[in-house]
């Protein structure tokens, strides 16, 4: 029953609050968090750290940072060591290769001790995602350092990265950690020109790295996701409560493309023709010429060359190997042979483009096996081999023409 | 209720005022682990990976 007089003004329901004392409180835990996220920002809490397999990646809603990704690379890489970033797509990231099977394990075997091979590539990312956002914010403190990163045929690359990956170029971007590249800063004015739509997001993720830099909490609920409890669930694994998992507890769970038990899923029937009209999409970009020659448009020439020239700023140009990457040839060999034959030359026109605007480029996966492929264009373990001996080579040649052994 | 009140009233002043503000700067140190929490889900994109990349 309500009193007939009730007191005025009504008791404050949070009378026991002190405003000064909450306000310190608010500050110091504030203060503290920001004070531990940056240790953390420049701590690897990754141990034996091999890719971003799904659960650590934006696959799994797990998005590592700019700064978790240069701690891996600075704990393991030795300042007299050659830093070789492995950037680029799943093919790169070894699909269908267990985490011990790895293709850029093996190509830091052949390479030896002098070289440092991390693997930055992520699953549908481009050659300037995340690796390559790293090498560049990495280039003063491992100014001997090579970038592989991989693209298929006649593809244009965009200089600021693309798609789910593309909030590590934002975090180097708007954090002043990039190079000056005026030819990149006309494309990110151009896109937010041509794209009204993304200038808020754009703005968006400029205030949130601005925060961070004060506050790093994307690093610190980051470390609490990875090492203690995760915050945030993951697409891959059943809602509450196993989301509350971390993420170090999931193992690798990438499996060997060369077990039996998978034989049934690399060439499924059921993807054929999706697969096929992959292989001769090519065609939209080449015509014959009366001599049988197939030849790629001048449009997609001049277009391939200017995205190529400005996907990365030209002092870099010298360190980045471009691997154009193979189909199998389980379907190639349901081509024709004229399709084969443009097909062939779509790989060595546009080899010869990436090296014209100034990058080390080459082609791989023609002479490999049916079982050198997991699908179309993923590599088994024995591919990765092949590529692992096919590119050491070449950079060791890179490091000897940059003069890092000097 | 009653009964914490009738404990409270058991406390010595200065006690009553040293514990409202421990309890304050417990309550700040709470909102800040929050707003950093709030601050971090805000700035991870709420489109799931498969529908950014494909």
């Amino acid at each position: 029953m309500s009193s007939p007089n009730p007191p005025f003004p009504p008791p404050a329901r949070f009378g026991w609050l002190h405003p000064r004392w909450f306000i310190i409180g608010f500050a110091l835990g504030l203060g503290s968090l920001a004070l531990f996220g940056w240790k953390i920002s420049r701590t690897d809490y990754h141990p034996g750290f091999t890719r971003f397999h799904s659960l650590i990646s934006p696959e799994g809603n797990y998005y590592p940072t700019l700064d978790e990704m240069c701690a891996i690379a600075r704990a393991r890489c030795r300042p007299d060591q050659v830093l070789v970033i492995v950037g680029g797509n799943s093919i790169l990231l070894g699909v269908w290769q267990k985490a011990e099977d790895v293709w850029s394990k093996r190509l830091q075997d052949l390479l030896g001790d002098r070289y440092c091979v991390i693997n930055f590539a992520f699953r549908g990312g481009s050659p300037t995602d995340g690796g390559a956002v790293v090498a560049e914010a990495l280039r003063n403190e491992y100014p001997r350092q090579i970038l592989i990163v991989n693209e298929a045929p006649v593809t244009n690359v965009e200089s600021f990265g693309h798609g789910p990956y593309r909030y590590i170029f934002w975090q180097g971007y708007f954090g002043g950690r990039l190079l000056d590249a005026p030819k990149r800063e006309a494309r990110i004015r151009e896109y937010l020109r041509d794209y009204p739509d993304q200038r808020l997001p754009v703005l968006e993720t400029r205030i949130s790295v601005w925060f961070d830099a004060v506050l790093h909490y994307h690093d610190f609920w980051n470390w609490m996701t990875f090492k203690y409890f995760g915050t945030v669930p993951s697409y891959r694994e059943e809602y509450f409560p196993h989301f509350l998992k971390p993420r170090s507890v999931y193992p690798d769970p990438e499996v060997d493309g060369t077990d039996p038990i998978y034989a049934e899923q690399h060439y499924p029937l059921s993807s054929l023709d999706a697969e096929m009209r992959i292989m001769r999409g090519l065609l939209v970009y080449y015509h014959r010429e009366a001599d049988g020659r197939w030849v790629l448009s001048d449009r997609s020439t001049s277009d391939l060359a200017m995205y190529g020239d400005e996907a990365f700023p030209a002092p870099l140009k010298k360190r980045t190997l471009v691997l154009i990457s193979g189909n199998s040839p389980y379907y190639r060999r349901l081509l024709t042979e004229d399709d084969r034959a443009m097909v062939r030359q779509s790989y060595l026109d546009t080899v010869a483009v990436w090296r014209r605007v100034g990058y080390t480029a080459m082609e791989y996966g023609w002479d490999y096996t049916a079982e050198d492929f997991g699908d179309r264009t993923h590599l088994t373990k024995f591919g990765g081999w092949k590529l692992a001996a096919q590119v050491a080579p070449e950079v060791s040649a890179m490091a000897t023409r940059l003069g890092y052994f000097r | 209720m009653k009964t914490l009140k009738a404990l409270l009233a058991l406390v010595p002043p200065p006690c009553i005022r040293i514990l409202g503000a421990a309890l304050s700067l417990m309550a700040g140190l709470a909102v800040a682990l929050m707003f950093d929490y709030l601050l971090y889900r805000i700035g991870l994109p709420s489109k799931p990976f498969i529908y950014v990349s494909f």
